[in-house]
């Protein structure tokens, strides 16, 4: 679908340019020049005909000559292939739009498909995002925290009153798996760094629990993340843990635990027959010491593995 | 109650498959083995015990809770108490251990007569019995693991452990939650 509405999107740029062609021949303008290259595919020397002149009069106040450059840094863009905060033309593509949208003499024409140019550069963002977050290193949080701001920026331009709240918590989420899952591989293990991990993960869980209260997976592994970090704890008890270690640790872990039962309850209580939430809470109620309430949700597993 | 959760945890991992949107689920390790475990450790090698010159080793004896004799045997096994190297004896149900009794610490998962059976075999032994069960000072355990405050503590018969002879060491008592029945 997106590959469609991008040769759309093109073939009507390119009648357009094509248009500007056509009208003057004789005369040699940067927009006519560049658009002559444009239609025969040439971004780069269209790119150096018409950036030039757009400090100047009159283009700098032209909304088309600004929509024909957005339309020639985009395809830039895409033949670039790059992604974060390599992806230069991407960034001047959006500008060169927003320019022109703000500008009141850009023809209606132009301005729909200008709205339209940059809601799918706004998407190209959000993805651009997660594909850094699907491979992950802390490194990269700024740069991905960056790619949503710019997405946001621009879809808030285009509709101000859009609630880009589901978005944003599915982001910090992903971000919160990213780390957990980094915690998992114990390549961290008893470094200093695994605490800075395991905070990073459970604060993008809360943060996506503050763009989206309801969401089931934040709850759940904000409940996992918390008290797997308990466990790491006390795998690492041994021989040489002395009492009063040991009634330290216990107290730690102890506290992870409680504090994971609140997110594993909430989860439960939205999706009650889930089974990974029951097994949840008969092992964090089990790590309490509280085995009457483990042995509930034992027999509550029971019940629905029964009724399968 | 170890050993259905055991069974449970591989029912649900087969039931729930994967969750594209969850992480992987919830450790599965027997925290409260772990904990158990080290308690175990510091009772045999914080009391002080009869000598017995012939011995080559020194054993503790689980009786029904599989994943504690595991943890004890991964982390603790062959570590010095004293100067014996520890091994660990792991025993099914009490008629087993009866059948041929092992230990100088034997902990029993059971309790009740099951725990009472256990504390009359040991009851002329300087054997350290530790049990994790309702009233199981009273049915002849010596230390037995109680939750207080979410939290794995102990109660110690006091006197008990002195009719036998045995001296319990300071830093074990110190963490008690209770020194007598």
């Amino acid at each position: 679908m997106m590959r469609t509405f991008s040769h759309l999107m093109n073939t009507s740029v390119l009648a357009g340019l094509a248009v500007s062609l056509s009208t003057v021949l004789s005369a040699q303008t940067p927009i006519e020049t560049a658009s002559r290259f444009a239609e025969s595919g040439s971004w780069d020397a269209a790119y150096d005909a018409l950036k030039p002149a757009m400090q100047q009069d009159p283009y700098r106040s032209d909304g088309h000559a600004w929509y024909v450059l957005g339309f020639v840094q985009k395809e830039l863009h895409k033949a670039s292939g790059a992604t974060g905060e390599e992806a230069v033309f991407r960034t001047e593509a959006a500008q060169s739009f927003q320019r022109a949208l703000s500008l009141p003499n850009l023809p209606a024409a132009d301005r729909e498909t200008a709205r339209k140019a940059l809601d799918f550069l706004a998407r190209s963002y959000f993805r651009d995002a997660i594909q850094w977050v699907e491979g992950f290193t802390p490194n990269a949080e700024p740069m991905i925290l960056e790619l949503m701001g710019r997405y946001e920026a621009i879809q808030t331009s285009l509709n101000p009153g859009q609630d880009l709240s589901p978005q944003r918590a599915d982001l910090h989420r992903y971000l919160g798996q990213a780390y957990a899952q980094l915690l998992e591989t114990e390549r961290f293990a008893g470094l200093p760094e695994e605490q800075g991990l395991f905070e990073s993960a459970t604060s993008h869980y809360q943060e996506s629990l503050s763009h989206d209260p309801t969401s089931y997976a934040s709850q759940y592994n904000l409940a996992i993340a918390l008290y797997n970090h308990g466990v790491r704890q006390l795998k690492r008890i041994n021989h040489t843990t002395s009492m009063f270690e040991l009634m330290e640790i216990q107290d730690v872990c102890v506290g992870l635990f409680e504090q994971s039962l609140i997110p594993m309850r909430k989860a439960q209580a939205q999706r009650p027959d889930r089974l990974e939430t029951l097994k949840g809470l008969m092992t964090i109620y089990y790590a309490l010491s509280q085995p009457e309430a483990s042995e509930e949700y034992r027999v509550k597993i029971e019940e629905q593995l029964r009724n399968r | 109650m170890a050993l259905n959760m055991v069974w449970l945890f591989s029912l649900v991992l087969l039931s729930s498959g994967a969750f594209a949107q969850v992480n992987a689920g919830v450790d599965e390790t027997d925290t409260r083995a772990i904990m158990q475990a080290n308690f175990l450790f510091h009772f045999a090698a914080s009391n002080e015990w009869p000598e017995e010159p012939e011995a080559d080793d020194f054993h503790i004896a689980v009786i029904g809770n599989f994943r504690l004799y595991e943890e004890l045997l991964d982390k603790y096994a062959l570590k010095l108490i004293g100067a014996l190297p520890l091994k660990i004896d792991f025993f099914d149900a009490v008629d087993s251990f009866l059948e041929r009794p092992a230990g100088q610490v034997v902990y029993c998962e059971p309790g009740g007569g099951e725990l009472l059976r256990v504390a009359q075999q040991l009851s002329d032994e300087p054997v350290l019995l530790v049990a994790n069960s309702e009233a199981a000072l009273a049915n002849g355990a010596l230390i037995n693991f109680v939750a207080v405050g979410n939290r794995i503590r102990y109660e110690i018969n006091a006197d008990r452990a002195r009719e036998k002879g045995m001296l319990i060491g300071n830093k074990i008592m110190s963490w008690a939650v209770k020194t007598s029945p």
